[in-house]
């Protein structure tokens, strides 16, 4: 490559990631605990935890638990039942009108073998803090947006890095590390070694950080797309005078999907269903289809399925980017793997930063220069 | 033919077949541990953790 050519691949790699690098960083360290929320969220009272049974306790219907649900909160309608994947907890969610938006609600957890509330978990704690920052900065949408952005800038910055890091490396081992130099030799060959052996996990986790910024918008496709074809026989219909059962709408859906579990059951009339649906959603059994979701529409007037398909291809995508993002699939090891990575990306990110403070004194095209002649430092 | 001449391409080799090979490891560890469950996961995991593998060697050779 010519120097030319090298002087535009550095200045891409310096723009690309000094323009995200405090929110990468953020990222970086509110992604740590969110990577253990599982682990941390009941030591912090932040998840639901199920008590002893009591000795007499029996299953109830889910009928019995939506009454009881909407005898504690009797303004409310009831939006979705949610259930744990990992715990007999369902999640009724509650409040003042069918389309009051997620900060409206009201969220009660019920112990499904007893059919009995358990105490709800305390919201807007550490873990929502960090994750409401990790998400979208507090700003929702446009802070979403935002992030993605900054996600899109880390994607050029590592190419523009594997780039710029081949003429770097002409004449240097792999791993070479020259502790005994200044400390910005140091930082650099720390800078460079961090960065290339992450590569992969950080095109990764970037990538799929990015695809996850999109939830709203693949949401809002999904429901102008397939939500829509499905319902679309029904749009004209008026909404069902009396509800047909819960425990029915569960059972049909079930027997025509029967080795799926309960995912989350949207109401006639809330964002995920039709006027006239309940939407039952569904998830495999089998450690990918666990994370894909299946939606069945059951007419909330006659409890019949009416339709149940595949999801498209882009949710599937998004379902997918979630586990892939944040690590938790593969049991603690794993979490604790990528943790340790997320600390080697705070690294490569903290020694960008050194290195920038330290090039300031010194004109681009000197560094180029330590590029071009293959890791000889120019002092 | 690719124009990049065999010198220029085995030159790029020698630089980048380590971190090809981390990477792979990565790679195929990241996407098995996601289709696979139970005890394999750990495995997986090893994988996964090829890069702190080569952080480790680096420091301590």
């Amino acid at each position: 490559m010519t120097q030319r050519g090298i002087r535009r691949w550095y200045l891409v790699h310096k723009w690309t990631s000094l323009i995200p690098t405090f929110f990468l960083i953020m990222l970086c360290i509110t992604g740590l605990p969110l990577i253990f929320r599982e682990e941390l969220g009941p030591l912090l009272g932040e998840q639901a935890v199920l008590p002893t049974l009591a000795p007499n306790a029996e299953p109830q219907t889910l009928d019995a638990i939506v009454s009881r649900a909407l005898a504690a909160r009797p303004r409310e309608v009831m939006q979705f039942l949610a259930f744990d994947d990992d715990h007999p907890i369902a999640y009724a969610i509650t409040a003042p009108a069918l389309d009051s938006p997620p900060d409206k609600s009201f969220n009660q957890p019920f112990d499904l073998r007893s059919g009995e509330p358990i105490p709800a978990p305390r919201r807007g704690g550490f873990l929502d803090f960090m994750l409401s920052l990790h998400e979208d900065m507090f700003l929702e949408l446009p802070g979403k947006l935002f992030l993605g952005l900054m996600g899109l800038l880390l994607l050029v910055s590592i190419l523009s890095g594997v780039v710029v890091y081949a003429p770097f490396m002409r004449k240097l081992d792999f791993g070479t590390l020259r502790m005994k130099r200044s400390q910005r030799i140091k930082w650099l060959d720390v800078h460079n070694f961090a960065g290339i052996v992450t590569i992969v996990w950080l095109v990764i986790v970037g990538a799929t950080g990015v695809i996850n910024t999109l939830n709203p918008i693949v949401a809002g496709l999904w429901r102008l797309g397939q939500l829509a074809e499905m319902t679309a026989p029904y749009r004209d219909l008026p909404p069902p005078k009396h509800l047909s059962s819960l425990d029915e709408a569960v059972a049909t859906t079930l027997a025509a999907a029967p080795h799926n579990a309960l995912s989350t059951i949207a109401y006639p009339g809330t964002a995920f269903s039709s006027k006239h649906h309940y939407a039952v959603f569904v998830h495999g059994n089998t450690p990918v289809s666990s994370r894909l979701l299946m939606p069945a529409l059951i007419d909330g007037e006659t409890g019949k399925l009416t339709d149940m398909r595949e999801m498209p291809l882009y949710v599937r995508i998004l379902f997918l980017s979630e586990p892939l993002h944040f690590g938790d699939y593969g049991g603690i090891f794993l979490k604790i793997v990528w943790a340790l990575l997320d600390l080697l990306a705070i690294a490569v990110l903290g020694s960008g930063v050194y290195l920038w403070l330290g090039r300031r004194r010194v004109p681009d095209e000197t560094r180029v220069l330590e590029l071009v002649s293959g890791g000889e430092v120019v002092e | 033919m690719s124009k990049v001449p065999l010198e220029q391409r085995a030159r790029l080799w020698r630089i980048f077949r380590i971190p090809v090979y981390i990477g792979l490891l990565s790679a195929i560890g990241l996407v098995a541990a996601l289709v696979s469950d139970g005890p394999a996961d750990v495995l997986w995991t090893f994988l996964v953790a090829a890069p702190l593998a080569a952080v480790v060697f680096v420091s301590v050779r």
